[in-house]
């Protein structure tokens, strides 16, 4: 069992990834996946995100860059939280599905 | 007056970076997050002053050989100015006494205004601020060296920031119907105050283009630039490459070169950890806030909820084109008169090219063009109010002398601008 990695990104990596990463622990407690998170600006996603098990964005996203990504806007601006946080748990379950309990 | 002079002083010579763990300490636990937790969000930003002072400390002393060529020249050209970004300048404005008085009246405030249909915005994104905060105690230090008595200034600075906080609830508004249709955001607004010159240039730009024939036509696309850079990966990496062309440029020698470049990449990797200090200590309490408020609002008002352009930075044309406005920034930074080398202002471009796509519809040319121009104006004001930004940082207490000058992005502000301005008039610098 190791633990799922985790990246969060905003335009700096620094306010309001930080916001969202301290939801996002809070959420992986709850339904029990241990988790290890890292903060980075979203210029450096394309280049990293390929060393990562699930990547969560505070925008829209859509490149391709080797891990799945989650817009998660909702969990800043609290329009449609819940929708937010059920996005998350159900991203980090499959992202725990992958990889620990493949074969 | 005495006394509240008397007052005002002693909080200015402690400074933030004491009193705000307390004021957080406090506010967690008037909003009832527990009086453990509200301290340990305290300390928290205590910790996150002191790492950004070491950091910053850290920036620029790395970077001295290279300010210390420039300044050699005797001519007043070259670099003399270090970027310490929007990071350094809202450690800066966090850390003054203006921070805990400004944040609870501008959150009333803005409750007020919303209760009265003033405004339709509601700023939950208090990390951000800081934007009005540095004003606000830009324009105090201002008035002090002017010889304004500290309580006057005090007051004259504290209503400037709350002045400046209703300026950009209004514009938010005014954009609001733009930014929800082009990014596809509903219900929100982006109420920070680089958008209004953000917004305002690329406005300009793309109606002038517009009007010639033959340019609202082009048709380009950069995303082989963007694919080539994406590979060259993260800013600390960057960093590093642009310590390098620096020392080069200043004659260093191999060995300064390889401490200037591997310094300038550390603080950028170390900037955020810190940065994000502060913001996990402030991130609890702004978020019990915004809720209070809005549940105190009731159903019955139209709210937009007001962020940073954190919310539109996935915006594809913004992100395409990060990749070339990298070397064209650099490229600008040697135009006559520009004292400021980008290295914070590298990270944040992202901020800029996806802000630019609003008035340009997403189009690669109008975006480019207007994010040219915007860096172009960004890195004039930049320079050119790097005394005003480093004698508050050196008030605030983050670096130790005058003598190597500092500035940031935040520094083209409309608000900092005006109070450039006034210090001019007043004579103060």
């Amino acid at each position: 069992m190791r633990k799922i990695r985790v990246l969060v990104a905003c335009g700096g990596g620094i306010a309001t990834s930080t916001f969202a990463a301290e939801e996002i622990k809070k959420i992986a407690k709850d339904i029990d996946i241990p988790i290890d998170i890292i903060k980075h600006p979203l210029a450096d996603v394309q280049a990293i995100g390929k060393e990562f098990d699930v990547c969560f964005v505070t925008s829209k996203y859509s490149r391709e860059i080797g891990c799945e990504v989650i817009s998660v806007g909702g969990l800043i601006t609290g329009l449609d939280e819940e929708g937010a946080i059920r996005k998350i748990k159900d991203a980090l379950s499959r992202a725990n599905d992958r990889v620990n309990h493949q074969g | 007056m005495e006394v509240i002079d008397s007052i005002v002083q002693f909080v200015m010579d402690i400074g933030g970076g004491v009193f705000l763990p307390i004021i957080i300490t406090v506010m967690g636990v008037v909003f009832k997050l527990g009086f453990f937790d509200s301290m340990r969000n305290g300390l928290r930003v205590g910790a996150g002053f002191l790492g950004i002072n070491i950091v910053l400390t850290m920036l620029v002393e790395g970077i001295q050989p290279v300010i210390n060529y420039y300044s050699s020249l005797g001519d007043g050209s070259g670099f003399t100015v270090v970027d310490i970004g929007w990071e350094g300048m809202s450690a800066v404005a966090w850390s003054t006494s203006f921070a805990l008085v400004i944040v609870p009246l501008a959150m009333i405030l803005n409750y007020l205004l919303l209760k009265a249909r003033f405004t339709k915005t509601m700023d939950i994104d208090v990390w951000n601020y800081f934007h009005v905060i540095i004003g606000g105690s830009m324009l105090y230090y201002i008035l002090a060296l002017a010889g304004v008595k500290t309580g006057i200034a005090y007051a004259a600075g504290v209503i400037y920031a709350l002045g400046t906080f209703v300026v950009v609830l209004k514009w938010a508004d005014w954009i609001a119907p733009r930014w929800q249709k082009y990014y596809d955001l509903p219900g929100t607004t982006c109420c920070n105050n680089d958008t209004i010159y953000l917004w305002g240039i690329n406005f300009v730009i793309c109606k002038i283009i517009e009007k010639i024939p033959g340019l609202n036509k082009v048709n380009m696309n950069v995303s082989w630039f963007s694919d080539k850079l994406g590979a060259l990966g993260e800013s600390s990496v960057l960093t590093f490459l642009v310590g390098l062309i620096l020392s080069v440029i200043t004659r260093q020698s191999p060995s300064n070169a390889l401490s200037v470049s591997v310094t300038l990449a550390a603080a950028v990797i170390l900037m955020p950890k810190v940065v994000s200090l502060l913001m996990e200590g402030l991130s609890p309490v702004s978020r019990a806030a915004s809720k209070y408020f809005k549940s105190r609002l009731g159903e019955d008002y139209e709210i937009n909820i007001g962020m940073d352009e954190a919310l539109c930075l996935g915006d594809e044309t913004g992100i395409e084109l990060v990749g070339i406005m990298i070397p064209i920034t650099m490229i600008i930074a040697f135009l006559p008169g520009i004292s400021m080398f980008p290295i914070a202002t590298l990270g944040s471009l992202i901020y800029i090219t996806c802000a630019a796509s609003l008035f340009a519809n997403g189009d690669v040319f109008r975006n480019l063009l207007s994010s040219i121009a915007i860096v172009i104006y960004k890195s004039y004001i930049n320079s050119w109010m790097a005394p005003v930004a480093t004698m508050l940082a050196l008030q605030a207490g983050y670096i130790d002398s005058a003598a190597t000058l500092v500035s940031g992005s935040t520094t083209a502000e409309f608000n900092c601008v005006l109070v450039g301005l006034i210090g001019k008039v007043l004579h103060v610098w």
